[in-house]
């Protein structure tokens, strides 16, 4: 319930299950190293504001109405990001992709 | 030279007789009154080189100090201690004897062992001094409100030996070295709801149980090797001082088992407990460079700013409750949620670093965010494997 914040020094998501119930948020607002598959059930907010950091390759493979909002940031690491999921892509804040993004299914 | 033995011979045979001498108590006296000399078999009041023997049946009352080489309390007898007791060798009040301790003090550097019942009485300040030993195999009673000052001495309270906190006595050092209680029997707070003091070093590998009221843990560091810690409903230990920690330490917490202080960990220690409470981590630190287990309920309560430093790790297999909006700063250190490991982020808390070096969170477990509607933030380094629910 209400939100969950990540911010300051950087966080590693190695997979794992992100889990988001509706009118809730987590909010990534610091740098996130992805590997791996993300799963999980959102149908809150959960929201990219910052940078994401991809060296090999990492999947997001989240369920659920909401998806993942990329709402500011970078895409950045010099591998390869696929999305097999919903990515909203929402504010007007300019956002950088310097690396690969692969859509598979929703994007 | 035979006549030059014989007379040595003679003088040392003397000597142990006057360094050996029992001085034992008849009770033929007009009262029970020590200084009374008619009550002795020497007819006269024990002196530092006597062994007293107080034989079963027999009530006798310390109304002046009393000074002797030993006292051996027999039988059904009782002895009421109103002043100082000092004795230099090994002494014993035996089981089936009553010892009414309600003032003065145990002196004189001697090792008591208590096999019967010892009430410790009344408000006067009381004292166990001089490097004296009182090692309890079985009951000692503190009814009162008193201060027991350990100058110089400890308590050892046995595998069979029981100490019951009925009162507010406050157990605390005064001056001089080597003072503490150790404890491998049960120390228990009963009776009273008010709050009762350890403020002298502690040694526990025994069970501390808190029945009702309050005990407060304060001042001298104590050592928790191991032990059993049992807290009922509506009661309260606190640890409100350092505390050392090794071993696992279980017990049944239904009441307030509160982490007040600095828990230091130097190598492992395993929080282990049963019941509907858990551990409240209240304020201060979580220090040493070992591991910490939790493997029962832990909850972080409270605003007061909390701290894992020292290179300190945490390791959750249990239940972590975030219950209010304090900061946690990892300085140097890691709270790592193992696979089986639940954080209940319930409140606002911020989990941050401070300074020093290798802080991070490391999930594998379930890191949830309930009941609160406003941001909890966790700005430290996280590296998660497990599951973040919000």
């Amino acid at each position: 319930m209400g939100t969950l914040k990540f911010s300051g020094e950087a966080k590693t998501f190695d997979g794992g299950i992100y889990n988001v119930t509706a009118g809730n948020t987590l909010d990534m607002s610091t740098e996130i190293n992805l590997s791996k598959t993300m799963t999980g059930l959102v149908n809150g907010n959960l929201n990219w504001n910052s940078k994401i950091l991809v060296a090999k390759t990492a999947v997001f493979q989240f369920t659920g109405s909401a998806g993942i909002n990329w709402v500011d940031g970078f895409l950045e690491g010099g591998g390869i990001l696929t999305n097999m999921t919903k990515l909203n892509m929402i504010t007007s804040n300019t956002k950088y992709i310097t690396t690969n993004l692969v859509a598979k299914s929703h994007c | 030279m035979r006549p030059i033995l014989l007379i040595f011979s003679l003088f040392c045979a003397s000597c142990l007789t006057i360094n050996a001498q029992t001085n034992t108590w008849t009770g033929a006296g007009a009262n029970t009154n020590w200084n009374t000399v008619a009550n002795w078999s020497l007819n006269a009041v024990p002196t530092a080189t006597n062994d007293v023997i107080i034989p079963t049946g027999h009530t006798v009352t310390m109304n002046v100090a009393g000074t002797m080489k030993s006292i051996s309390v027999q039988g059904n007898s009782t002895l009421n201690i109103l002043n100082a007791l000092t004795f230099t060798n090994a002494s014993s009040f035996a089981k089936g004897t009553t010892i009414v301790w309600s003032g003065g003090g145990f002196y004189g550097g001697g090792v008591l062992t208590n096999n019967g019942t010892l009430n410790m009485t009344t408000s006067a300040t009381k004292y166990i001094a001089d490097g004296t030993i009182v090692n309890n195999n079985s009951l000692i009673n503190m009814n009162g409100s008193f201060t027991l000052y350990i100058n110089s001495g400890s308590i050892n309270n046995q595998n069979s030996g029981i100490i019951d906190i009925q009162a507010r006595p406050n157990l605390a050092p005064n001056t001089g070295q080597s003072h503490q209680i150790t404890n491998s029997g049960i120390i228990k707070k009963t009776g009273d709801t008010g709050a009762a003091t350890i403020s002298v070093a502690m040694i526990n590998t025994g069970a501390i149980n808190v029945d009702s009221g309050i005990l407060n843990l304060t001042s001298e560091a104590k050592t928790f090797d191991g032990g059993e810690y049992n807290v009922t409903t509506d009661a309260t230990l606190n640890l409100s001082t350092a505390i050392s920690l090794s071993g696992t330490m279980t017990g049944l917490v239904n009441g307030d088992l509160n982490w007040n202080s600095v828990l230091t960990v130097a190598d492992e220690a395993t929080f282990n407990f049963t019941g509907t409470s858990g551990i409240n981590w209240v304020d201060g630190f979580l220090d040493g460079g070992g591991v910490l287990n939790n493997i029962s309920r832990m909850n972080l309560i409270t605003r007061n700013t909390k701290y894992i430093r020292g290179f300190t790790i945490l390791n959750n297999t249990g239940l972590l409750n975030l219950s209010d909006s304090f900061t946690l700063y990892i300085n140097a250190g890691t709270l790592r949620n193992l696979s089986t490991g639940i954080i209940d982020i319930q409140a606002l808390p911020h989990l941050a670093l401070n300074t020093g070096e290798a802080h991070s969170i490391v999930n594998a477990g379930l890191i949830k965010k309930t009941t609160n509607t406003g941001v909890a933030t966790i700005s430290m380094a996280l590296i998660n494997t497990g599951t973040i629910s919000v």
